[in-house]
């Protein structure tokens, strides 16, 4: 199986809160919360660790799943998470720009 | 805040909900003792002063909505966020926080698209919901709802 690594998009804010991890997408204000699982993966999305490496180490150690099972739905998720923009999704590692640059977008309805 | 907020006994209660949700009915109902500061435009400052330690202060504000009334010019630290639901029973049940913070976020004006504000409002819900205690309010219109709030 390929490689998968991952980093959090930079025109999001993320802030946990009793373990559970809100982000917030710059583009649209849209709010996402994760479970534990899917914070800890949040968490470890440093552009450098592979996806494998971070179910393995992190989720597995954790929280008693099949690996190759917690495997395949880390890859499910972290697609999910891309398809919303909010994380980056790549076959190498990603270099992640210091500054967060957000993309441009006319103001809508917006009271969220 | 899109939310009512009003002050009984010192201390100031917030009600948010989105338009029909019962900001105007829950200020309608309060009893003569208490002290309007807006049923529309709610206005919240982080108050680190003092005796009272950390919290929130609400300030009575000009803007008024269906009740056509303008807030009282006064302020009040903040006890308690209310999110309103109409029903069949006055229920008040406890939010978890990321619940809370969730439903502050859909009722916060804010209409930028810079990361940066958007981390510092994100950062603003959050810090208050962990610090103020949050309900989700579900009341029948007649004022016995009050006997639960305050």
């Amino acid at each position: 199986m390929s490689p998968v690594y991952i980093a959090r998009a930079t025109a999001v804010a993320a802030r946990s809160l009793d373990g559970e991890m809100m982000i917030m997408s710059a583009r649209d204000s849209t709010l996402f919360t994760l479970n534990p699982v899917g914070t800890v993966i949040w968490q470890s999305a440093d552009g450098k660790t592979p996806l494998s490496e971070i179910v393995e180490q992190q989720i597995c150690a954790e929280f008693e799943v099949d690996s190759v099972e917690a495997l395949k739905d880390a890859e499910n998720f972290v697609h999910d998470l891309a398809g919303h923009g909010i994380l980056v999704v790549s076959g190498g590692p990603i270099d992640i720009p210091n500054r967060p640059v957000g993309p441009a977008k006319p103001a809508q309805d917006g009271a969220r | 805040m899109h939310a009512a907020s009003a002050v009984r006994n010192g201390k100031a209660y917030l009600f948010a909900g989105v338009s029909g949700a019962g900001k105007t009915t829950i200020s309608r109902l309060a009893p003569a003792d208490a002290t309007l500061l807006t049923d529309e435009i709610s206005y919240l400052r982080v108050d680190d002063g003092g005796s009272r330690g950390r919290g929130y202060l609400a300030y009575g504000t000009p803007f008024a909505g269906e009740l056509a009334k303008i807030g009282e010019n006064v302020q009040a630290p903040l006890a308690a966020v209310y999110f309103l639901q109409k029903g069949f029973e006055n229920t008040i049940e406890p939010v978890k926080s990321s619940e809370a913070a969730r439903m502050l976020l859909e009722n916060v004006l804010f209409f930028a698209h810079d990361p940066e504000l958007v981390g510092l409002v994100l950062e603003s819900a959050c810090r208050l919901v962990s610090c103020v205690p949050a309900y989700r309010l579900t009341f029948v219109p007649d004022e016995r709802v009050w006997e639960l709030i305050a």
